[in-house]
């Protein structure tokens, strides 16, 4: 889950324009359990972007924990942008086409995301 | 073949541009991508957001997974009315299952419901529409 998540979030900043650089860095990962580097990415992308419109961060809903170790059993990750203009690129506008970053990236990471869900129901 | 997307695109807007009950409110104001700025609302938009393509050896092993953002724009409107009567004809038009368009077989699936409240230059603008996943492949 983890590295997956990583790894759409990674490909998010390579694949964002570049003016300021706050988009590129805006990008950051919830989850799973209480892992959050939100704080990090929101902080660089006001300092590269001070107008920037910030998001709060995304909440990732209840997740289970064993009553016994208290580790997280159905762990959930968001991947999101702490900018608010990113929407605007990933969905466009009635006048501007999209340009959109997180969901190529989200179906390029889907297919490992599968095969490794897959071992983990095999037991691996 | 490489062009499975331009045969995606003008299947959609030929399904789209046909249905009786959208033509009635959008007129011929269905556009790719972006509308031009002179363009009168409510009109629809939609849009390629990415694909993947699965290639494999052989005739017809090729299948491209293809996302759509298809959605109605109006303004200074709610999501009540004519944008929810537009709104709903998209799953009945673009859910289709190994339908043949031209060289190309295709089938859609749903993927995520849209809806966004935004303004433009200070006019309450409404998008309302879905995600379609839509796997295109050579018939």
């Amino acid at each position: 889950m983890r590295d997956n998540a990583d790894a759409i979030q990674a490909l998010c900043e390579v694949n964002s324009p570049r003016r300021t650089g706050a988009l590129s860095v805006s990008w950051y990962r919830h989850g799973p359990g209480n892992e959050s580097n939100y704080g990090l990415h929101e902080t660089a992308a006001r300092v590269l972007n001070p107008m920037a419109n910030i998001n709060p961060e995304v909440p990732i809903g209840a997740q289970k924990t064993d009553p016994d170790t208290g580790k997280v059993v159905n762990p959930k990750a968001v991947v999101a942008s702490a900018v608010e203009y990113s929407l605007y690129l990933e969905e466009g506008t009635v006048h501007m086409s999209p340009h959109p970053i997180l969901r190529p990236a989200s179906l390029i990471v889907e297919r490992s995301f599968i095969s490794d869900m897959s071992k983990v129901a095999d037991g691996f | 073949m490489s062009a499975e997307l331009a045969r995606v695109e003008q299947w959609m807007y030929s399904v789209l541009s046909g249905d009786a009950t959208i033509s009635s409110i959008v007129g011929a104001r269905i556009y790719a991508d972006e509308a031009p700025q002179e363009a009168a609302f409510p009109l629809i938009v939609f849009a390629h957001i990415g694909n993947i393509d699965i290639l494999r050896g052989g005739a017809g092993s090729r299948v491209s997974k293809v996302i759509y953002l298809v959605r109605v724009v109006d303004q200074n409107s709610t999501v009540q009315g004519t944008v929810k009567t537009v709104a709903d004809r998209f799953d009945p038009l673009l859910l289709v299952g190994n339908t043949t368009v031209g060289d190309v077989k295709l089938s859609t699936q749903h993927d995520q419901h849209h809806v966004r409240r935004d303004s433009e230059f200070g006019i309450p603008t409404v998008y309302m529409g879905s995600y379609y996943l839509v796997f295109v492949q050579p018939a």
